[in-house]
């Protein structure tokens, strides 16, 4: 850990019992004058943050910086002095944690937290070693080289392609695979708890030479070359892995030598490639990932079980998202992933009875889940533009919400931000009656909070549950749709409720609410069979959602139907027209529609989609809810 | 303001969630509880109770909360305004991270807490470490707290980054036995008629209940970790399909505290079985997605063969 | 409409209505109930009711200079007051206690209160600014249209229903003052739902509905019209049972601390939770509460399980699971003949 006085013991690199290939990967980023980031993603409590802190241990002549969440651009990348201008009156360039880390390592934890552009500027930097800053009247330029590593769990969110794409190396933590090694491992954590200085001290000796070993690398991989017919044989990997760019290839030289020089040679060899190849290219392959490459290697020298730490399937980037799957990694647990959720077809399992069906009805499993595009912000049917933009986040105008930044007031002030004021003032302080105070705090000094409220989305899904979803089984995909939904909603920490409509009425099965279980639970029970009041359906979800609409939240409504209505509402009325009359009254109602079309089969009427017209809402196919095969269809397009 | 809390040993009922909050009394390494449950399930008064419980500590704080419309800057710490206008120096006043240094941290609805602040908490209980950098302040500190939280569930849940880091957590139904229902209002009219006579009434109670964590403290500071017990926590977690290896960690020194509390060194079957039980039910449903189908139902057998 | 001199609508003269004027009052007899909300169309005098409660309110005996109200003896003291305490300097001084009114679209400052901008900016010193939650302090609390009340302010309520203390950690200023209130919120169902956690934090809740009544909605008018005609003349007319009341109100105060709920009260409670499955014992303790508020407003000390089944349809409507096939409403005879066969 840093030497920053408050703790003094890191967890020794050589104590570590597990993460072969990301502790492998460690040594070689230490060892590379040019590896500049590297990125160590993980499930919770596999040993990311005992990884990323080692490198401290393991490299002592190079300090570390830490990156903590909560700090804000100037004192990462530099801003006003504020002692030099409270003292003297002056705008220097102030101290930051990259100018003070050039040389050194930089820690930055959760970096799928940080601010976006904060985690864009910080990859620049590592890749052009040089810092510019334009705040609060500075203006300066300076160099900082450093190595960043980050961490990142991906159930918390993902980074985005472009950002991952500059990392030079990525690893992939697991949990120990054998007993014997998980009771090393919780015994090894234990015992450095309870006496942190007995620990390292038993490991010094090893300590030392492991990181007499790296700098020596170090030293060595500058000359280390690579035999000339590898280069082709890296682009030729590369092109395979669909990887874009050229950042892949030359992180894999840069690896390559490293390696070679870790193994006291001066030029590198196939093994050395393929090891480098397997720390550098994972996060950025864009093929589907179905099968290794032929050129992957599979790993041979390390202990047993270790392959299966390595991601064989998708980028991170993707795997992101899906909260279920990346979580376990490898292979082997999704299988018990998928397993679970067939079983779930069987037999929807759970303590309750199953309630009496009607002789029409029937239950089905829910199908798998899988990641969702933003369906909310696609605006790409329909004149409903008039509640897009972003759905979780809007800037306040009140004094509520989080504080994300200061501005300058206009007109009248009442929510005065006053460290920044003060940061405002200081430069001027020189010239200033005092008064009997320090810092005298003027007008035109004054900044008030800008300030971030989360607009909270209700979510209602409107399900059809007519006896034509139970046609080829589709309302499994429906129920995937939906659990796919929810996961999403979860992880953007929506509001959800449930309406589900069949035979003659439409009926609430879930209130909005926050808890996804209490969803989940409602899905399962979904019952199919019987007609189409679709009316019904949409009726009762106004009656939900209409008094939610409000500066606070923004209610969506999602109708997964094939729009065949065949209950009027009201006796008499011809139902379909019916229907899109109700739908064109809805459509100023400020609740945001999302028809999902379900209709399958050869014949279509498209029903869905004239409903959706009238609604004045987004459309779209149930199977253009799947991220990935949007994906697929739009890069077999550019091919193309 | 003065504690005039109910006291802990007044509480009727809800044992797992009394023992969870004992043990880390017992050994603050455990790692913090979580306490889920429906209104009115006692679970805050039984979270504030702890406070009287906790050993004495030189400035006389024991238990620090975080109330939940806490601002960024004093969860942290911020630059102190007050000096720096008053002298032009730059200062770092400290927040409620630094008061929660070596105690313990409470937060009522936790689950309503906004993400910013429990990135605070997640970084710091990960860290032990307290690092600003923010409004020309760069300081560091450190924070490292027993965290503990009481929610209810139906109005939304933690991030799951968050859940993990609670050592052990605790779901509270509500008491449904008619006569314990009544002395649970019995007591709870007489304390609110009469808080310093009803605490009094407690008193030696209370005091024996501090000495035997006390002497729980003094026994376990001469332990270590058994690697018997690492051997069956690793084994649990592994047949539970839990990959976070801090579940194991959990496991043991909740096992130990439980036995120390016992008066014992050496945990025995019984004390790795409660602490599993405690330890292990927000690691399993972490997921939300997944069945509510409890493995931990077949667990206890399972535990016997082996 | 504005009255220039606060004429208020006499409590007394509100016509039917009785559950709330009920809940009301023995939330004024026992502030430890928690709080009444009231649920209903517009135009039940909903706020007249709240309003006009203000006049029949008792005094309090309160610490003298403080902005929290904090009550005189009591072991919960904002700073300021523990140190006045500790000076020897904790004057007290008879105030009457108020309806303190939460406007919606209040800002967090103005609620939970803030930093003294001015004054840090102009001294260099820090002080804290009491906001409502301060004023509000041993006082009612009264909210109209509660359910619209913005998400954040509804947590700041919570935190300090919950406690009755309001904690304040934000823009540099750390401080705590006690705030126990009588929670009032009115609200019309139509409008939205209240938020379950609020929902829970009320001891009573009621149901009103416009009088369907026809010589009542004419009395209702006619009350209505004269009052404004001649608000000081039909005051005077209303003075003697306005006097009546406030009598009735301080009477029970005065036993309340005597009133003694006994085993089979409290049995009878836990009993009707039970048989309404409802959670927690959050209700079983706001059944004996408001029972002895009741007793204390019969003059008794004793509380008997009558009186528990009395006061359950104020008590339970809002705490039982919400069935929209049913309806809410509570049979209290119904409810009192099953406790009746219960207990016996």
């Amino acid at each position: 850990m840093v030497r920053d006085g408050l703790r003094k013991y890191t967890f020794p690199f050589t104590g570590i019992k597990n993460n072969e290939t990301p502790k492998k990967a460690v040594r070689c980023a230490l060892a590379s004058p040019n590896v500049k980031s590297m990125l160590i993603c993980g499930p919770g409590g596999t040993g990311k943050t005992v990884l990323a802190e080692s490198t401290g241990s393991l490299a002592p002549e190079r300090k570390t910086h830490v990156i903590p969440l909560g700090a804000t651009e100037e004192m990462v990348f530099g801003g006003i002095d504020l002692e030099k201008a409270l003292g003297r009156g002056e705008r220097v360039l102030s101290s930051s944690i990259l100018g003070r880390a050039d040389g050194g390592i930089v820690i930055a934890e959760n970096l799928n937290l940080m601010p976006e552009h904060l985690a864009y500027k910080l990859l620049n930097a590592t890749e052009t070693g040089s810092i510019t800053v334009e705040r609060e009247g500075i203006s300066a330029t300076y160099h900082s080289d450093f190595l960043l590593v980050a961490t990142m769990r991906p159930d918390e969110g993902a980074l985005s392609e472009h950002l991952l794409d500059r990392f030079d190396m990525c690893v992939f933590t697991s949990p120990p695979k054998d007993l014997d090694t998980r009771a090393e491992v919780v015994q090894s954590s234990l015992e450095f708890h309870d006496d942190p200085e007995g620990f390292v001290s038993r490991h010094r000796k090893e300590e030392a030479a492991e990181s007499k070993a790296i700098a020596e690398a170090r030293g060595r991989s500058r000359y280390t070359s690579i035999p000339e017919g590898y280069c082709a044989a890296i682009s030729e990997v590369c092109s395979g892995l669909n990887v874009a760019g050229h950042r892949g290839d030359i992180a894999v030289m840069n690896c390559a030598r490293a390696f070679a020089a870790l193994d006291s040679r001066d030029v590198a060899n196939l093994e050395d490639l393929k090891d480098a190849a397997s720390v550098c290219l994972e996060h950025r392959r864009n093929d589907d990932g179905a099968q290794p490459a032929k050129e992957m290697p599979e790993e041979e020298n390390e202990g047993p079980g270790e392959e299966s730490g390595e991601p064989e399937g998708k980028s991170p980037g993707e795997s992101g998202e899906e909260s279920g799957e990346q979580q376990d990694g490898p292979s082997e647990n999704r299988d018990r992933e998928c397993n679970a959720s067939g079983d779930r077809q069987e037999t929807p399992d759970g303590d309750p009875p199953p309630p009496a069906l009607d002789p029409e009805e029937e239950i089905f499993g829910i199908g798998e889940a899988y990641e969702v595009i933003d369906y909310l912000s696609r605006d790409d049917r329909g004149p409903a533009g008039n509640l897009g933009g972003k759905r979780a986040k809007d800037r306040s105008d009140g004094r509520s919400g989080r504080t994300i930044g200061y501005r300058i007031p206009k007109g009248r002030i009442n929510d005065i931000a006053l460290c920044a004021s003060i940061v405002a003032a200081a430069p001027h302080q020189a010239s200033r009656e005092k008064g009997g105070l320090a810092i005298v705090i003027e007008k035109g000094d004054l900044r008030e909070r800008v300030r971030e409220r989360r607009r909270g989305t209700t979510i209602l899904f409107v399900v059809d549950g007519s006896g034509s979803m139970g046609a080829q089984k589709r309302m499994v995909a429906v129920k995937g749709a939906i659990l796919s939904m929810l996961k999403d909603a979860y992880q953007k920490r929506d509001e959800i409720g449930m309406v589900v409509f069949r035979i003659d009425r439409a009926e609430e099965i879930l209130e909005p609410t926050k808890s996804i279980l209490r969803a989940y639970k409602a899905l399962e029970d979904v019952p199919t069979g019987g007609r189409t009041p679709l009316i019904h359906g949409l009726l009762k979800g106004h009656e939900i959602l209409g008094g939610k609409a409000s500066k606070d939240t923004m209610p969506a409504m999602v109708i997964l139907t094939d729009g065949r209505c065949n209950v009027s509402f009201t006796p008499g009325k011809p139902p379909l027209e019916e229907m899109l009359s109700t739908a064109r009254a809805l459509s100023g109602t400020g609740i945001k529609f999302i028809v999902i079309d379900t209709e399958a089969g050869r014949l279509r009427f498209g029903l869905a989609l004239d409903l959706c017209r009238s609604l004045g809402g987004t459309y779209l196919k149930l199977d253009d809810l799947n991220a990935e095969h949007i994906e697929k269809s739009v890069r077999i397009a550019i091919k193309e | 303001m003065k504690n005039h809390a109910f006291p802990f040993s007044a509480l009727v009922g809800q044992e797992e969630m009394r023992e969870a909050l004992i043990l880390n009394a017992v050994d603050p390494r455990v790692g913090g509880v979580l306490i889920r449950g429906g209104k009115g399930t006692a679970k805050t008064t039984a979270a504030r109770a702890l406070a009287d419980l906790l050993p004495e500590k030189g400035d006389g704080k024991r238990m620090v909360e975080l109330p939940l419309g806490s601002s960024e800057d004093r969860v942290a710490g911020m630059l102190d305004a007050e000096h720096a206008i008053k002298t032009g120096e730059i200062r770092f006043e400290p927040g409620i991270l630094a008061k929660a240094d070596g105690n313990v941290l409470y937060v009522d609805e936790i689950n309503l807490l906004e993400d910013r602040i429990v990135d605070l908490l997640l970084e710091a209980s990960a860290s032990g470490v307290n690092r600003v950098e923010r409004d020309g302040i760069s300081h560091a500190h450190p924070s490292r707290f027993t965290l503990i939280g009481t929610m209810n569930p139906d109005e939304g849940e933690l991030r799951p980054q968050f859940l993990e880091r609670f050592g052990m957590c605790v779901n509270v139904v509500q008491e449904t036995d008619e006569g314990k229902r009544m002395e649970i209002v019995t007591r709870r009219m007489d304390f609110e008629r009469d808080p310093v006579t009803f605490r009094s009434g407690f008193d030696s109670e209370q005091a024996a209940l501090r000495k035997r964590i006390a002497d729980a403290r003094k026994l376990l500071s001469g332990t270590s970790p058994n690697p018997g017990v690492v051997r069956s926590a690793a084994r649990i977690v592994s047949h539970l399909g839990v990959e976070s290896c801090r579940a194991d960690v959990a496991i043991v020194r909740a096992a130990h505290a439980r036995a120390a509390f016992c008066g014992m060194g050496i945990p025995a079957r019984e004390d790795v079985l409660r602490a599993t039980r405690l330890v292990m039910p927000h690691r399993i449903e972490t997921e939300p997605f997944d069945e509510d189908r409890g493995p931990m139902e077949g667990f206890e057998e399972w535990f016997g063969t082996v | 409409m504005k009255q220039k001199n606060k004429a208020v609508y006499p409590f007394s003269a509100i016509v039917g209505q009785e559950n709330m004027k009920e809940a009301l009052i023995l939330n004024t007899v026992n502030p430890s109930i928690g709080g009444v909300l009231i649920r209903g169309e517009k135009g039940t005098a909903k706020s007249t009711a709240v309003r006009s409660l203000a006049e029949l309110l008792p005094d309090r005996f309160v610490i003298d200079g403080c902005p929290c109200g904090c009550a005189h003896g009591s072991l919960e003291l904002c700073p300021e007051c523990e140190e006045r305490v500790s000076t020897g300097k904790d004057g007290g001084t008879y105030v009457p206690m108020r309806v303190v009114e939460l406007p919606l679209g209040s800002t967090e400052d103005r609620v939970a209160g803030t930093l003294d901008i001015e004054h840090a900016i102009s001294e260099g010193r820090k002080k804290f600014e009491p906001g409502i939650l301060a004023m509000a302090n041993g006082n009612i609390l009264y909210v109209d249209e509660v359910n619209l009340l913005e998400d954040h302010i509804v947590d700041l309520l919570l935190d300090a229903a919950a406690m009755g203390t309001n904690f304040i950690e934000r823009e540099g200023i750390s401080y705590t003052h006690p705030s126990r209130f009588i929670l009032i919120g009115t609200m019309n169902p139509e409008e939205g739902d209240l938020r379950p956690q609020l929902l829970d934090r009320f001891g009573l809740a009621v149901d009103v509905e416009a009088e369907r009544d026809e010589g009542r909605r004419t009395e209702i008018i006619l009350r209505r019209m004269e009052f404004e005609k001649d608000p000081e003349g039909f005051r005077e007319k209303y003075s003697g049972e306005q006097d009546r009341l406030r009598k009735l109100i301080n009477d029970a105060r005065n036993i309340l601390n005597d009133v003694v709920a006994g085993a089979d009260a409290v049995k009878a409670a836990v009993r009707i939770s039970l048989h309404l499955g409802v959670d927690g014992h959050r209700a079983d303790l706001a059944l004996i509460k408001t029972a002895s508020a009741y007793a204390a407003t019969q003059g008794r000390t004793a509380v008997v399980p009558k009186d528990v089944a009395h006061v359950s349809k104020l008590v339970m409507p809002h705490r039982m699971r919400r069935n929209p096939f049913q309806d809410s409403n509570l049979d209290t005879k119904e409810l009192e003949e099953w406790l009746e066969m219960e207990i016996r």
